[in-house]
């Protein structure tokens, strides 16, 4: 195994991360917060993702085809979140994963009838490529892992620093003590919904140049993204991200040591912290309601 | 005592499921004035007061605060009114700091004025940058209080305000209920029958869902001397 091997897989791992995190740190805010499984994450990943191709093709610039894809996917949220999702907050959360699934289910048939099933190419937006210790990396992996640490940095910003934020905050550890305070929870919920559907589009919208852009994409990933948030701990962003660096490293690494690896490494991972801290990584109590 | 109400509940019924909880409560609440629930567990309480702060939607019944019915009203809506609710489990955000507590309490009713909170509990100006999970309990419960003043609420619904709280602190709760008063009216719930004799104007006693008495007289309340209701 040589050193350029392992620069290459590691920078993969991490740009893989950031796809991850992405997708994944909406499932968790929704989570933490309405204490929904938003199962139709996947549906907007995926949107993002055909959005992105469509408006690129029409205009040729991936750039306005992202902010079109994130639009697009702010619209759509708004409008399943004010006429579905929101009946089922104050019921368990099998009721949401059945429904957010169905929704997922539904889109995902529309996107057939829409695009249809043959798969489409998205190119990568930044040629080029940078050497890092002789090792060449292209240009727009080193983009999506920035673009991932910029995410990370603006949500922890918006939700520590800002008042809406810290209502999240003060919601994800009880919602009902939030509006007591005069606090409009359910428009709160919409926010963090439309947040988090809008950076699962994001999720969709990079990794369209990674990989051909298919109906099914969002149902492909949902297990890594399932182990991701779990390891983590559910509600906790600092966990995710987190997690999503293990997840994309194990995976990446465990190709180039043995590819069966990459496939089965995550879960073994997953099982070992979840027996150590069966709340995940930064999963705390409060997320035992 | 000729003043209005400002506070009503009328033939209020409530259930959890096909069990029921409350059975036609009547009761009623004048400004500034001081009036204590007093019962023994599962009585029915709690499920009073938060069917008032519609944090619970009563099976029948009306809650009028100020002419304006609260039943079907969103509990955030109820709170923006002036009528606010503080739980008995001293639960203030934990991952928040008292001034983060603060602000919530402050964008939710636009009152940024915090000298009243720190002229009441001097102590959170200190404890500021403290995060919840860090309170004491009666550190946490002038917390709770403190956000519930802001916005400057005509009622204050407080439940099990001395649970779990050392004496001392209690004696510091009955002069906060007294200057408290001055500018809202409180409806506390409790079992502790000495801070209730220390606070209350008039007292409820409440019985397997019922309002089984209503006591007036001072020296009643005073000497307990409707324990036999209980």
């Amino acid at each position: 195994m040589n050193g350029q091997l392992i620069i290459s897989a590691i920078v993969l791992g991490l740009s893989m991360s950031g796809v991850y995190f992405l997708l994944t740190v909406g499932l968790s805010l929704c989570y933490g917060l309405m204490r929904m499984i938003s199962l139709d994450q996947f549906l907007y990943y995926a949107l993002g993702a055909y959005m992105v191709y469509t408006i690129t093709a029409a205009t040729g610039s991936f750039w306005l085809g992202a902010l079109g894809a994130m639009l697009t996917t702010l619209i759509v949220a708004f409008a399943v979140e004010r006429l579905i999702n929101k009946r089922v907050y104050s019921k368990p959360v099998m009721f949401s994963m059945i429904l957010t699934f169905g929704v997922n289910l539904m889109g995902v048939g529309l996107i057939k009838y829409i695009w249809g099933l043959t798969p489409k190419p998205v190119a990568s937006p930044i040629g080029g490529s940078l050497h890092i210790l002789g090792t060449s990396v292209p240009g727009y992996r080193l983009f999506v892992i920035l673009l991932a640490v910029a995410v990370y940095i603006a949500v922890q910003y918006f939700l520590n620093k800002t008042i809406l934020g810290t209502a999240i905050r003060a919601g994800i550890d009880d919602a009902e003590k939030v509006e007591a305070l005069g606090i409009n929870i359910s428009r709160l919920f919409t926010v963090t919904f439309i947040l988090s559907s809008v950076l699962s589009a994001l999720a969709g919208v990079i990794h369209a140049p990674f990989v051909m852009v298919s109906p099914e994409m969002g149902m492909s990933i949902t297990a890594f993204a399932f182990m991701v948030v779990i390891i983590g701990g559910l509600g906790s962003i600092k966990g995710t991200m987190v997690s999503a660096l293990i997840v994309g490293q194990v995976v990446s690494l465990g190709a180039v040591i043995w590819a069966p690896l990459a496939e089965m490494a995550p879960f073994l991972v997953m099982m070992i912290i979840l027996l150590i801290k069966p709340t995940g990584l930064y999963g705390s109590k409060l997320m035992s309601r | 005592m000729g003043r209005p109400n400002m506070v009503e509940v009328r033939s209020l019924n409530a259930a959890y499921g096909q069990s029921k909880v409350l059975f036609d409560i009547e009761l009623n609440i004048k400004p500034n004035e001081r009036v204590a629930i007093v019962g023994r567990n599962g009585a029915g309480k709690t499920t009073l007061l938060k069917c008032m702060a519609s944090l619970l939607t009563p099976t029948t019944g009306s809650v009028i605060y100020e002419g304006t019915e609260l039943v079907g009203k969103r509990s955030y809506e109820v709170a923006r009114m002036g009528l606010k609710y503080i739980d008995q489990d001293k639960h203030v955000f934990l991952d928040l700091t008292v001034r983060e507590n603060l602000e919530l309490s402050s964008y939710a009713t636009g009152d940024y004025n915090w000298d009243k909170v720190f002229k009441h509990f001097p102590k959170l100006k200190i404890l500021i940058d403290r995060k919840g999970a860090f309170l004491s309990g009666g550190e946490r419960q002038m917390l709770m209080i403190g956000r519930a003043i802001l916005g400057d609420p005509k009622v204050l619904l407080i439940d099990e305000p001395t649970e779990g709280l050392a004496p001392s602190i209690v004696d510091d709760l009955v002069t906060t209920f007294h200057e408290l008063s001055k500018d809202c009216a409180i409806l506390t719930v409790g079992q502790n029958l000495s801070f209730v004799s220390r606070v209350a104007e008039r007292v409820y006693a409440m019985k397997e869902g019922k309002l089984v008495a209503e006591i007036t007289d001072e020296a009643e309340i005073k000497n307990n001397s409707y324990s036999h209701y209980l």
